[in-house]
């Protein structure tokens, strides 16, 4: 019963051995990457919780506080239908941030299946695809989005079909890279071997070591996806009133930037702050994950 | 820096001719896709009165069938236009489908005959702006987009590679890391926010300068530094990250070995070496600059290709969309060329032949 076991501690060692692990341990020295994960983890928050922490009702209008500026009943101060600004910025959180979210990882899906595939089966196939590459690259997107958006519709769910229609290619360029130079190991071949057909190769063999690109790949996609949404909404040309993203509420104020500068300013804010904070994280973690540039 | 025997007729020409199909891909997709958007160029809030309409239709050919093989459209008013054109030509029905046989058909159908027209040069009217070509349009505003883009161009290299070579030689110090979080920040701020901020700013609280429009050399300055901000931010980082890659190297030791002053070997060794891979984001760069000239055209009200375009696309206004888009296809696949050219006058080893 009374089997000693000898309990003196071992030395662990400080640096973590998994990759994910590591990449989290390297992570926390970088304050600023924190302090933009912090900033994330509050927008998930307010966009989940949207109706409970915001002030007021989403189209609630108060007539007797038309455009006022911001005051401590009205932090953001109210549109000219006297809407409470903070209200409309914090639904507009949730429709920014899903749309970005959802475009994202559609884009994510359907760019490592494809980029994988065409990098490990090349030949025609992936002549074909980095042709259609290169043409879609060499076409402003903005343009694109436009002209799809306009066919699919400029709901939430057109804007984020079209988006995704865009944001696929990069991921897809990406992994393909990857994938290319991953195929000749030694592991793969090994795989071959043993007879694993080419789709277990590719998804289970292979694409585990395209993990942390991907992960990067995705940082940066969503604030690319909040910058477009955001830009086009912002013209008109995306998202319509009543839906009101944070680009539909800069729109909405860019009519009065003379007098009312107020409706313009927190929604840009907003769109900035989240853009930034992805931006921050999306390099810390690409330190973190020591991966090369290759936006 | 000579170009002479590394730089192939025959790979211009062979790059020049590839331009043809890419621009043939736009030309076909862009006027599909706008066809079958929903909406028409003639659409109003108060409708206009058919016989006018369908004057409108005939002037712009829309009254045709967009391919020759066609099926059976299913507004009655469609129907009578396509019945007017089938009475007009050999029109065989197969299978569901209409197929147009004669030649002089085929060419009058709107699509063949966009290409035709096309092919002489010849964009159309718009449909919006009536009685006046789109060629006229374009000569008006392709100028403005121009000088607007090019300024913007040369201030995001300018400022990039400042940046980017002085935070490089500073690495570490606070220098280094204000340059850094700054272009982080210039990455992440949107076009039409910057835009916004420095009308705030500079227009209507300092009153420095004109908020919009056209008018002369001070109504360039805020625009172009709108474009300009997100592109130098991310040529900053490049210019740092590879003139670091550089500097490690052993030429740069032997440089200082050698006795040359901290400017030269920054500049003529390590910049000269690092400019390869910020050329090569040049292209994609144009095309940033494109799609910023949009945002930053509607912001201003600048009287360029950019502002008409959104304006084109809301209007259903056919010929301008096309025209505008080809013009852009066409800039970007000379763009891409000329980068390559670059560089290969940025680094010796380039052949560009084949």
């Amino acid at each position: 019963m009374a089997t000693t076991v000898d309990e003196t501690p071992v030395p662990l060692a400080t640096i973590p051995v998994t990759f994910w692990g590591r990449t989290w341990h390297r992570l926390k020295k970088n304050k600023l990457a924190l302090a933009g994960l912090a900033v994330i983890g509050l927008i998930g928050l307010v966009a989940l919780l949207a109706p409970w922490i915001a002030p007021y009702a989403e189209e609630t209008q108060d007539t007797n506080a038309l455009l006022q500026g911001p005051s401590w009943a009205h932090l953001m101060g109210t549109d000219r239908l006297g809407r409470d600004m903070l209200s409309r910025v914090i639904f507009g959180t949730r429709v920014s941030v899903t749309i970005a979210t959802v475009t994202s990882l559609i884009a994510m899906v359907f760019g490592t299946v494809l980029g994988a595939v065409s990098g490990y089966v090349g030949g025609r196939l992936d002549n074909i695809l980095m042709r259609m590459v290169d043409v879609l690259y060499s076409f402003p997107d903005l343009l694109l989005i436009i002209i799809i958006s306009v066919v699919i519709g400029q709901g939430v769910v057109g804007i984020t079909l079209s988006l995704s229609l865009v944001s696929w290619i990069t991921v897809a360029r990406i992994v393909r890279g990857e994938v290319l130079s991953i195929k000749e190991r030694p592991f793969v071949e090994a795989a071959r071997s043993l007879g694993f057909g080419g789709p277990r190769i590719v998804f289970r063999e292979i694409l585990p070591h395209v993990v942390a690109p991907i992960v990067v790949t995705l940082t940066f996609r969503i604030p690319s996806v909040i910058l477009a949404e955001s830009t086009l909404s912002f013209i008109g040309l995306g998202l319509q009133p009543p839906a009101s993203s944070w680009g539909v509420l800069a729109s909405d104020g860019w009519t009065a930037i003379t007098f009312f500068p107020h409706l313009i300013i927190f929604p840009s804010l907003a769109i900035f702050v989240t853009i930034l904070a992805f931006n921050i994280v999306g390099d810390g973690l690409r330190d973190a994950m020591s991966i090369r540039d290759q936006s | 820096m000579r170009l002479r025997g590394r730089v192939s007729l025959k790979f211009l020409v062979t790059r020049l001719l590839w331009g043809i199909p890419v621009l043939f891909a736009v030309v076909t997709v862009a006027f599909f896709v706008m066809r079958y958007t929903p909406g028409g160029p003639f659409d109003r809030e108060k409708p206009l009165p058919p016989a006018v309409e369908a004057n409108l239709r005939r002037q712009y050919r829309l009254d045709r069938p967009l391919l020759p093989v066609y099926t059976a459209a299913d507004e009655a008013d469609r129907q009578k236009e396509l019945d007017t054109f089938a009475a007009a030509h050999t029109v065989v029905p197969l299978g569901g489908l209409n197929v147009v046989v004669d030649p002089s058909g085929i060419a009058e159908t709107q699509y063949f005959a966009y290409l035709g027209q096309l092919a002489t040069g010849d964009f159309g009217v718009s449909m919006k702006f009536t009685q006046i070509s789109v060629n006229d349009i374009l000569w008006r505003t392709f100028p403005v987009s121009t000088l607007l883009g090019l300024t913007a161009f040369l201030l995001a290299f300018g400022m990039g590679i400042t940046l980017g070579v002085v935070a490089a030689a500073r690495r570490g110090t606070w220098i280094d890391g204000v340059t850094m979080v700054g272009a982080t920040f210039g990455f992440s701020m949107p076009n039409f926010v910057l835009g916004i901020v420095l009308i705030l700013v500079f227009a209507l609280g300092l009153k420095w300068l004109p908020p919009a429009l056209w008018e002369g050399p001070s109504y360039l300055i805020l625009p172009a530094l709108t474009l300009a901000v997100g592109p130098a931010a991310y040529i900053a980082r490049l210019t740092r990250s590879g003139m670091l890659d550089i500097m490690d190297q052993d030429f740069i030791r032997t440089a200082r070995g050698k006795g040359l002053s901290e400017r030269a070997v920054l500049i003529k060794h390590a910049l000269a070496n690092a400019l390869g891979p910020i050329i090569t984001v040049a292209g994609p760069l144009m095309a940033m600059l494109v799609t910023g000239s949009f945002i930053v055209e509607h912001i201003f009200a600048i009287p360029g290709m950019g502002r008409y375009f959104i304006t084109a696309v809301i209007d259903r206004d056919y010929p301008l969309v096309m025209g505008v888009t080809v013009v852009y296809a066409a800039l970007v696949v000379v763009a891409n060329i000329a980068v390559d050219i670059l560089y290969a006058v940025a680094d010796p080893r380039v052949k560009l032949e084949d």
